[in-house]
């Protein structure tokens, strides 16, 4: 990917970029500085409480790729966020070169009475 | 060999600089240096590219600030601005200049003025 620099980039595998977390009382906000890049190349994946951001360009034409291949990513971060964040309800923009995920917690359960049967 | 020569601007403060140096590249063609600088969180507003007395000046103020009720959890961003100055010298035609900023980069052309474009001659 020619925006995102071979200096910055590194060489070798995928680069990493700064990234700042924030928790507010219903969600964490990530945003992750990525100037450059295509929307379509931009990458957010969650499991397991696992977090990844990643940016994977087309391969370039002519490159030999085995079927069913993944693409490589350029560059690349895993974050550990919170258990209860509702997967379904996560959401993202991105603008001026800043990638900002929002991750949204589910409600705690109320706690549930316990009924006490007779002997 | 370029003639264009980028250099940091503003003194730096190990605790809390007062600007950074962005990632920047620069490319050379037969008619143009061309000038990319990554400035991300960098608005249109926030961006002031200036030309004076041969020195190329660009600066890319980020203004976003967390809501109220976010709190910090993790900082790897830093929020003093970007400066990058570059000598022109007398190798680029400055009132030609032509900049574009999109999605955290900004593209600049900077065309050679006639006297340092390489010259084909014909033979005859």
């Amino acid at each position: 990917m020619d925006r995102l620099f071979a200096a910055a980039l590194g060489a070798g595998g995928p680069a990493t970029f700064p990234v700042d977390v924030y928790t507010d009382a219903s969600a964490t906000h990530v945003r992750a500085a990525l100037p450059g890049c295509r929307r379509e190349d931009l990458r957010i994946e969650l499991a397991d409480g696992q977090l990844t951001l990643s940016v994977v360009p087309p391969a370039p034409a002519g490159d030999a790729q085995p079927d069913n291949a993944p693409a490589a990513p350029v560059a690349l971060r895993t974050l550990s966020v919170s258990e209860d964040t509702a997967d379904d309800q996560v959401a993202a923009t991105y603008v001026d070169g800043i990638l900002s995920v929002t991750l949204p917690r589910r409600p705690a359960a109320p706690p549930r009475r316990i009924q006490i049967n007779a002997a | 060999m370029t003639l264009l020569n980028p250099f940091l601007i503003s003194p730096v403060r190990p605790s809390a600089p007062a600007a950074v140096p962005p990632v920047h590249q620069l490319n050379e063609t037969e008619d143009a240096f061309a000038l990319t600088v990554q400035l991300p969180g960098v608005a249109r507003d926030g961006l002031d590219v200036t030309v004076e007395e041969d020195v190329l000046r660009v600066i890319g103020r980020r203004a976003w600030t967390p809501p109220a009720g976010w709190s910090l959890q993790q900082r790897e961003t830093m929020d003093a601005p970007f400066m990058l100055a570059v000598v022109l010298g007398q190798a680029v035609a400055a009132d030609r200049i032509a900049a574009e900023l999109r999605d955290g980069v900004l593209q600049l052309s900077l065309p050679k003025v006639e006297a340092v474009r390489p010259r084909r001659i014909t033979v005859a």
